[in-house]
């Protein structure tokens, strides 16, 4: 799990921040939040996040200044600036700083989830990495021969068999084990860190990402391949997850 | 015809170089050949006078020195006394016969006759010398007592001619005797044709046209009793035929000289003169052409030029130049427009570009006036709000409000189509909400065409058009958004098509967009700003066009030049 430290001065964009997004899915955790820079710095001494999202107008410390200390005394922790205004002196800041991306407030569902995924996996550039280890970075799914819990073995062969299901259901999956949802997701959780359903997606969404390789096949169809029927949601999902659309990601690949 | 000369410049100046020089040939040309062949005519006449007065006095002097020679013989007694008292003294009697005669002896004889008989006669004859004595000459004498008659010896009398005979009576008696002078047709011949030309005709006749002598080209008679015809039924004597003919009276003899010329020129010398004529009317008429095609290009080439520059200036191409490669009115015509359009240019440059400086002040004024920070992050409040309380619309149109006007108020007056399009899936997001997602938007384009650049804010009003008046009472809308690189033909053009299925453009709108109608699109601001925009920046062949498909509905196509670099 990825530790993550949001810093905001406003109160509900914290809060907002911290619950609207799908933190799980993508595999990390707020482990603080923080109203200024000062104790934005204070508490990542304390909790060492792996990374950072913090505005860049906050009183006492802006978010400059706390990118700047942050990087002399954690090089290897890596930040997210969010702002309301594109000004250009603030991103050649952010840039000479390594700051590793930038978010204009407000921001739409799912851009936050793509752009961590994208700085956290895809950041910087691994060269001599090929697409499949790319790939199995930014969606990190857990193999069955990996996992010696027997009900969870036979939880992601349900998955990989019924992925395409329009309506899945837990309730169906511990059905078909005889087990009860409670104790299936326990079980999953504990042996995968994440859930079924965060499973489930993720499992759907490399399904998905192997269907756009071919440049023919329209994204609607890949949809519905992989289970959804909304595209609205199935491209939300995909751009949270892989840091770009699927039209974007079947045009142009990772890069 | 009037009409179609005055339509074109070539033609009028055909027509009227046609008209002087055509009136200048033929005029000149029948003058002339005219003029020349009167002259010439009246040369030869006079000529043709001279030549026959000089053969009229050699006739005269001739028939004088006969008419003497009859004197002297009326008054010999010699004859006298042979006629009355036959006297027989032949030798006394041709002595005085040869005497009387010596000067017209080489082409005359002479005769004594008493009653019909001839006593004597200096001419040799064959058969008989006798005349009739109640008609032809001597009955004429015999009538005109002491007076000299002219007349044809009846024996030898033919349509050829014949031999003249003068006589006059000088005594009266039981049988009167009468003197004879007789000149052979050869001996005539003889004396007058080393006078005329080879090409004339002369004849000598009785008063009643009865010839004596033909000569030259008179010889055949045929000449002669055209002429006798003529008299006969009344007609001028020349009727008929083409020679000039002249008639006189030789002195008071009652005898008839008439000389034939041929004609000075003759028909052909006329119709070759008439060829040439028409030969220069052909020629001038081919000239004219060639001359009035190069006189019209030579004038109307800087014409066309400078009318067809000024069509392209009223349509709106304000580099319009007149090249022309002359140094006279023209080219200081040209000069001066190229002059006006030029300051034209700089003019409405300036306008444009005073418009432009006004509108950057208004947007600078707006943007002071809201501190962007304050707006966005009021937005981005909003957003959070709304999401604590479970009002994701609130969210929703927060966000896409906060992207429209991002782009919107910018100073930047290009942007990527990729940021266009967001702005648009922006603008529909909110309006889904507002109208309770009657319609729906696909956009289409591939990643490749993202990166062109265009003027911001031109897909967005087309978008509002289809929303607001193609698909209000609607339920089901759609809206297709997609985009090409048209690379055929040699084209660099980025092609925007914003189709709908609502109820289809107006053809009111059809007909102004298409038209380029200003007014009418002045109702609709902002689709009449985006062609406007784009018009501004890439030419007047840009802009928009509506279709209305079979399958319904309305299809907006935006055209400009492709390039991933603003102009």
């Amino acid at each position: 799990m990825t530790s993550v430290m949001i810093v905001d001065d406003e109160k509900y964009v914290r809060q907002g921040i911290i619950t609207e997004t799908d933190w799980d899915l993508i595999g990390c955790e707020v482990v603080a939040e923080a109203s200024n820079g000062e104790m934005a710095y204070e508490l990542a001494i304390k909790h060492r996040p792996d990374l950072i999202i913090s505005d860049i107008k906050m009183p006492k410390m802006t978010g400059i200044e706390l990118a700047e200390k942050i990087h002399e005394r954690f090089p290897n922790t890596k930040i997210i600036f969010l702002t309301a205004y594109d000004e250009f002196e603030y991103a050649r800041a952010a840039i000479k700083l390594g700051v590793s991306d930038y978010l204009l407030k407000p921001f739409k569902d799912g851009e936050l989830e793509g752009s961590v995924q994208k700085l956290l996996h895809l950041h910087p550039m691994t060269s001599n990495a090929d697409d499949a280890q790319l790939e199995d970075e930014l969606i990190n799914l857990k193999k069955k021969e990996d996992i010696s819990n027997r009900y969870v073995q036979s939880a992601i062969e349900y998955i990989e068999n019924h992925f395409s299901d329009a309506d899945f259901a837990l309730g169906k999956l511990a059905e078909s084990m005889g087990v009860s949802e409670g104790h299936i997701s326990r079980l999953f959780k504990a042996e995968t860190d994440i859930s079924i359903g965060n499973y489930l997606t993720r499992y759907r969404i490399r399904k998905a990402m192997n269907h756009l390789k071919n440049v023919q096949v329209k994204v609607y169809e890949v949809a519905e391949k992989v289970g959804y029927q909304d595209i609205a949601y199935f491209s939300n999902t995909f751009k949270k997850l892989v840091g770009k659309s699927p039209s974007d990601y079947q045009a142009k690949g990772l890069e | 015809m009037k009409g179609v000369i005055k339509q074109s410049f070539k033609r009028q100046i055909f027509v009227i170089f046609l008209t002087v020089t055509l009136a200048l040939v033929i005029i000149g040309g029948i003058l002339t050949i005219q003029g020349f062949l009167t002259k010439l005519s009246s040369d030869y006449e006079k000529r043709d006078l001279d030549q026959f007065s000089v053969i009229k006095k050699n006739m005269e002097s001739d028939l004088k020195m006969s008419e003497e020679a009859l004197d002297k013989l009326s008054n010999s007694r010699v004859i006298k006394a042979t006629i009355e008292n036959d006297y027989a003294n032949s030798l006394d009697i041709y002595t005085s016969l040869y005497e009387a005669s010596r000067g017209i002896r080489d082409f005359a004889g002479v005769g004594i006759y008493k009653g019909g008989r001839c006593l004597y006669s200096t001419w040799t004859d064959t058969g008989s010398k006798d005349l009739p004595q109640n008609y032809s000459v001597l009955g004429q004498a015999q009538t005109q007592k002491g007076k000299t008659v002219y007349s044809l010896d009846p024996r030898s009398s033919s349509e050829r001619g014949a031999a003249l005979l003068m006589a006059r009576q000088i005594t009266e008696g039981v049988e009167n005797g009468y003197i004879v002078i007789r000149i052979e047709q050869n001996a005539v011949k003889e004396r007058l044709s080393k006078e005329i030309n080879s090409k004339d005709g002369l004849m000598l006749t009785t008063g009643f046209l009865r010839p004596i002598c033909l000569l030259g080209t008179a010889e055949d008679g045929s000449e002669l009793s055209g002429i006798r015809k003529n008299f006969l039924i009344g007609q001028k004597y020349t009727f008929g035929s083409t020679n000039n003919i002249y008639i006189t009276e030789l002195a008071d003899t009652g005898l008839l000289c008439i000389y034939v010329t041929p004609p000075a020129l003759g028909e052909g010398a006329a119709r070759a003169g008439y060829q040439i004529v028409v030969i220069l009317s052909i020629i001038s008429v081919l000239v004219c052409l060639l001359v009035a095609s190069r006189m019209s290009e030579y004038f109307s080439k800087p014409i066309a030029a400078l009318s067809s520059a000024m069509k392209r200036f009223r349509k709106g191409d304000f580099d319009t130049k007149i090249e022309l490669e002359r140094d006279d009115e023209f080219e200081q015509l040209a000069t001066g427009f190229n002059k006006m359009t030029t300051q034209l240019k700089t003019t409405m440059e300036e306008r444009v570009e005073a418009e432009r400086n006004v509108n950057e002040t208004r947007i600078k004024m707006m943007q002071a006036q809201l501190n962007p920070h304050f707006l966005y992050n009021t937005l981005d409040t909003i957003k959070w709000v709304a999401k604590a309380h479970g009002v994701n619309e609130v969210a929703t149109l927060s966000s896409s409000l906060a992207g429209i006007l991002r782009t919107g108020i910018s100073e930047k007056q290009f942007c990527k189509l990729s940021n266009e399009l967001e702005l648009v899936q922006n603008y529909c997001d909110i309006q889904k909400i507002r109208f309770d997602d009657k319609f729906d938007i696909t956009i289409d384009v591939p990643e490749d065409v993202m990166n062109a650049v265009i003027p911001k804010l031109i897909l967005q009003p087309i978008v509002e058009n289809a929303i607001i008046h193609g698909m209000e009472e609607m339920d089901d809308g759609h809206i297709y958004v997609a985009a090409v690189h048209d690379t055929a033909n040699g084209n660099n053009l980025l092609k925007i098509s914003v189709q709908d299925n609502g109820k289809g453009i107006s053809d009111e709108m059809l007909n102004a967009l298409n038209n380029d109608d200003v007014e009418t699109l002045k109702g609709h601001l902002g689709l009449n700003n985006v062609n406007t925009i784009i018009r501004l920046y890439y030419g007047k062949e840009y802009g928009v066009m509506a279709f209305r498909p079979s399958e319904g509905g309305t299809v907006m196509i935006v055209t400009l030049p492709y390039s991933e670099d603003q102009p």
